[in-house]
């Protein structure tokens, strides 16, 4: 088996960033997260765009709510780009009903 | 479906045969890049969703904290106090590539420049609320690094795989259908040559009997 490997570092010194409800800004900024409300499809494109800027940021949490909202941006940023990765957590309400579990994707993508 | 559009001669023979080795080379090698793919994917799989899982529990419990928080402090307060906390997070990124698809290996540190506040006039349930979300976060390195992966070798297999098939379903056997008609071609091209010769002789032999 011959596995191409190159590795290298990408930076140093970077951080998370949340996209979030007001209570997910506020509960991960007790622990040092900056983060910055959306509600709508907009705010969240824009808040995303300006996240994506910041070179200094290189993890972007976003609830599950919103980034069903912005479903084609948030796939087009994992499967494209090295970085920021994106990841998806639920918010105070828990996880989304009908969302699609690690499994069920690999499934989709595999059919085993 | 064969492209019976193209001139049945030896030249084009030579040049289709070349091209279906070329392909079928192709095939051989996209199998196995679909093979050690599928194998880092189901390595992965498990881990996912067990660290998945995890965060989804810790991140319920740091939102109960937090209410509880809320309630006790009032949320101004909490607002006011989240700008005390410093708590510096260091997250690094590497990229590690696998047939041509990056995989992050993500490595979190975090530094506490404790204390944040004054002790007498907090909750139980603020600090609780600091730990438990500095607790997530130290999870979300690892839970990122999974998911990321998965769902990049995921759309890296699903790509393959059709691209196999494409060759496999379509482009193979349209290659072996056209070479098949231009084999078949210049055969018949042979047998006529041949027989034109015979009658050429033939009528020559009678033209001199006669």
């Amino acid at each position: 088996m011959s596995l191409k490997k190159t590795e290298f570092w990408v930076t140093n010194k970077m951080g998370y960033f949340v996209i979030g409800d007001k209570d997910m800004v506020l509960g991960f900024s007790l622990a040092g997260i900056s983060g910055k409300e959306a509600q709508t499809r907009e705010e969240a494109l824009s808040v995303l765009q300006h996240v994506q800027e910041n070179r200094k940021i290189n993890i972007i949490l976003i609830t599950e709510r919103l980034a069903q909202l912005i479903r084609e941006e948030v796939d087009k940023i994992i499967e494209t780009m090295d970085f920021p990765l994106i990841l998806e957590i639920p918010d105070r309400h828990g996880p989304v009903p009908g969302k699609k579990t690690i499994k069920e994707i690999v499934k989709a993508a595999v059919g085993i | 479906m064969a492209r019976y559009g193209i001139a049945p001669t030896k030249t084009n023979l030579i040049n289709l045969k070349r091209d279906l080795s070329f392909a079928q080379e192709g095939h051989a090698l996209l199998e196995q890049k679909r093979d050690i793919l599928v194998s880092e994917l189901m390595g992965m799989v498990d881990r996912a969703e067990e660290a998945q899982r995890k965060v989804e529990e810790k991140l319920q419990e740091a939102y109960s904290a937090f209410d509880e928080a809320i309630i006790q402090n009032g949320r101004n307060k909490i607002s006011s106090l989240s700008s005390t906390v410093s708590i510096d997070w260091d997250v690094s990124i590497r990229n590690r590539r696998v047939m041509g698809v990056s995989i992050p290996l993500i490595q979190t540190e975090s530094r506490a420049h404790k204390p944040y506040y004054e002790l007498s006039e907090n909750s139980f349930w603020v600090d609780e609320t600091v730990s438990l979300f500095s607790e997530v976060l130290s999870m979300l390195g690892d839970l990122a690094q999974l998911k990321v992966s998965v769902m990049r070798l995921s759309n890296e297999v699903q790509k393959t795989i059709r691209r196999v098939n494409a060759l496999e379903k379509v482009y193979i056997p349209d290659y072996e259908e056209t070479l098949q008609y231009i084999q078949e071609m210049l055969n018949e091209f042979d047998r006529q040559a041949f027989f034109i010769q015979k009658m050429i002789k033939n009528r020559l032999k009678k033209k001199k009997g006669g």
